[in-house]
């Protein structure tokens, strides 16, 4: 055998645990999701071609469908565009030369190790009526808080403004590594024309990060439109379905109702919802995204 | 260098192999048994019951092996898979979903084979392990709801204890304005009654008790539109709507355990695990427990059961049914009944001392579990294969909105019935 092509052999012998692995446990399932997804498929019995079906049922005949969608686009939207501005914010505070600032991003990156059962339990202590410190925060100030968690319009609010506890974490991370990277003589030069801070920000910070930033919100949005622990665990959903997500929804039909091919149908719609929006966004990017070598 | 690679690859294969389950030991047959426990003192329990087991069946050995987390899922894929335990635990609403997919094994020949008595247990917990006729598990335990009362606060606002004779309309909804204080500002410091917002083990035997009903008799519509109906469910919401008598859900988060153990709330309808996981720790007051209310619509309790099976697809079927029989016995039921986790489903030992006046725990009425057994009608709407989807799609939302006071029962109800009956294919 030559070298070199022992190499790549041993090359791909390697990396053989994560490839058989990949084909075992997330293609095979994903292809076999695709056929699932045109059967009434109950999972102890063999699946049934039903054709598309569950796709007609989906589009025409599935209030909640519509509604978790809608429940997952607002829940999108609400942490996406806070999480974005909050974790930028906290990366241009950590980017300052201050003394500790290692002990400062350790702090901040803290909160996003929790585990996510853990973290629910604790955010609903904190959104409780009449005991969470939210609400006790707020009498103190004069305003009646709502019953968060338990309330038809402030459930969504409320799992929005938990997902704010990560703006510490990697997103905040990778946003801190642009603005690092981004050389010190752009702003000296802007210095020595006598530029101020919103102009440096503006013409300089925005359009170097915007690949950090354009990154971020990408991986966000994809992330964002898959939650179901917060719900699973804190509301199931309710009340009266207003924290119904997607994923939950999903979930249901294939564990609770026994629906595995309406699942999948659901699964994959949510694929080309998530593979559209991205795609959607490349083509925005060229708008708004600077890449230095252009 | 490449030769090693392989070496160790092909090491890691055979250790591989030797790793695949074994079900023959030497001679001996090994079955698994499936526990959904997540108390490490159950899965001891059930160790030792195994070893047992063994001790009279030398030739089969049991290994208890538990899912503590999303345990159905589980199962379900372990049976679509080929790779059913011999016995598991199951809860009785997941039977008829189950048969419905042919993944259980039908319990008949052997009962028929060994006229295995099945006159020991509670009658109506042998009706709530069928289906259409069939038996698919033996009853490890009954679980029907008492009502836990706080005797001191009875006491403080000078009214009788219930007894068995109570009524949710009359008696229940007066003791709980009674029961139902404030302070001075207005605030709420003492509520009448917590009642969980479980509809299918909470609320569904109470909706019973006063007369409505969710499913016709055969389960093949919703009738949940009836006037009755309607009239019970809006006088549930009223509990936390109009009469404040209890204590809403948001409230009871708050507390730092829970709302009847804190002495918030004076009743609790609440099962029998509920002595070990909480009314054992109360030290300030004195409790006591009762049959649950009944209403106009009679004496209901949920039928919720507790079962040993056998899947569909299980290796060693005569095994495990050897072993679901000897958890059927009364030394067995007598060891789980002991442990205090549940009640036992043989009626001579529900009735005897050693479970009415166990050596170890609280001394209280017991015999009020064994008549909310005996003396009540079961509701069944839980067995309906589309329960759970009726449930959690179409019922929970709306009286979540019932009970927040944002719609009438009557609007829900109409609602609840339309969604329902297209779910269940009513034209």
């Amino acid at each position: 055998m030559k070298p070199k092509k022992r190499e790549s052999i041993l090359g791909y012998l390697y990396i053989s645990p994560w490839i058989i692995g990949f084909l075992i446990f997330t293609a095979g399932p994903m292809m076999a999701s695709i056929y699932f997804s045109f059967c009434d498929y109950q999972l102890l019995i063999p699946p049934k071609w039903v054709g598309i079906s569950n796709y007609i049922r989906i589009f025409f005949n599935d209030q909640l469908f519509l509604k978790s969608l809608w429940n997952t686009f607002y829940y999108t939207v609400g942490s996406i565009t806070l999480g974005v501005l909050g974790s930028l914010f906290l990366a241009v505070l950590l980017n300052q030369r201050v003394r500790g600032e290692t002990i400062f991003r350790s702090m901040f990156y803290l909160p996003t190790l929790t585990p996510a059962v853990a973290m629910a339990i604790l955010w609903g202590w904190l959104f409780n009526t009449e005991f969470g410190l939210i609400n006790r925060t707020l009498s103190k100030i004069g305003i009646q808080g709502p019953a968060w968690l338990y309330s038809t319009e402030w459930v969504i609010p409320a799992f929005i403004i938990m997902s704010l506890w990560g703006i510490g974490g990697s997103r905040m991370i990778i946003l801190l590594a642009g603005l690092q990277g981004i050389p010190q003589e752009l702003y000296d030069a802007a210095e020595v024309d006598g530029v101020n801070w919103w102009t440096r920000l503006r013409y300089i910070t925005l359009p170097l990060l915007s690949p950090s930033i354009f990154f971020v919100i990408v991986t966000g949005i994809i992330g964002s439109f898959q939650i179901f622990t917060a719900s699973y665990i804190m509301t199931g959903g309710g009340p009266a379905n207003a924290s119904l997500f997607y994923v939950l929804y999903l979930y249901r039909n294939a564990f609770e109702y026994f629906k595995m091919g309406y699942a999948s149908a659901l699964a994959w719609i949510l694929f080309i919802i998530i593979i559209t929006l991205t795609l959607f966004q490349f083509k925005l990017a060229g708008k708004w995204v600077y890449y230095g070598g252009q | 260098m490449s030769r090693r690679v392989i070496k160790i690859f092909t090491l890691l294969l055979i250790l591989g192999l030797f790793n695949l389950q074994g079900s023959y030991v030497f001679g001996k047959v090994k079955i698994e048994y499936l526990s959904h426990t997540t108390d490490i003192n159950e899965l001891k329990l059930y160790r030792e019951l195994g070893e047992m087991f063994t001790k009279k069946n030398p030739e089969i050995e049991v290994e208890v092996t538990s899912v503590p987390e999303r345990f159905y899922e589980q199962l379900q894929i372990r049976i679509a898979s080929g790779m059913s335990p011999d016995a598991t635990f199951l809860a009785n609403w997941y039977i008829p979903p189950f048969v419905e997919r042919g993944a259980l094994t039908c319990l008949d020949p052997f009962v028929e084979k060994e006229r295995y008595n099945l006159a020991k247990f509670f009658p109506n917990t042998v009706e709530a392990c069928k289906v259409g006729g069939k038996l698919y598990g033996l009853p490890r335990h009954p679980s029907p709801m008492v009502l836990y009362y706080n005797k001191d606060l009875f006491d403080k606002a000078g009214i009788s204890y219930p007894n068995d004779n109570w009524t949710w309309e009359k008696d229940f909804l007066e003791a709980a304005k009674k029961l139902t204080k404030t302070d001075d500002k207005g605030k709420y410091i003492q509520w009448g009654a917590y009642i969980s917002r479980d509809i299918s083990h909470v609320l569904l035997p109470i909706i019973y008790c006063l007369g409505g009903r969710i499913l016709d008799e055969d389960m093949k519509k919703c009738v949940i539109d009836t006037p009755q109906s309607i009239t019970a469910i809006q006088w549930l919401g009223d509990l936390w709507v109009k009469h404040k008598v209890a204590i809403t859900p948001d409230l009871a988060a708050g507390l730092a355990g829970d709302p009847f153990v804190l002495g918030k709330v004076a009743m609790v309808p609440q099962i029998y695990p509920f002595i070990i996981t909480q009314a054992q720790f109360i030290k300030d007051f004195k409790w006591d427990v009762v049959i649950l209310p009944k209403g106009k619509g009679g004496r209901w309790n949920r039928a919720a059961v507790g079962v040993h099976a056998i899947p569909a697809g299980a290796k060693h079927p005569e095994e495990a049914w050897k072993w679901l029989k000897f958890l059927a016995t009364e030394e067995a039921q007598l060891k789980i009944a002991e442990s205090g986790l549940v009640m036992p489903s043989l009626r001579v030992l529900a009735s005897s001392p050693k479970f009415l006046q166990p050596a170890k725990g609280p001394q209280i009425n017991r015999k009020a579990f064994v008549d909310g057994m005996t003396k009540s009608k079961l509701v069944k709407e839980i067995f309906h294969p589309k329960w759970s989807e009726m449930e959690t799609q179409v019922i929970a939302p709306e009286f979540d909105l019932v009970f927040l006071g944002k719609k009438s029962a009557e609007e829900a109800c109409k609602k609840i019935a339309i969604e329902c009956n297209r779910i269940l294919g009513v034209k």
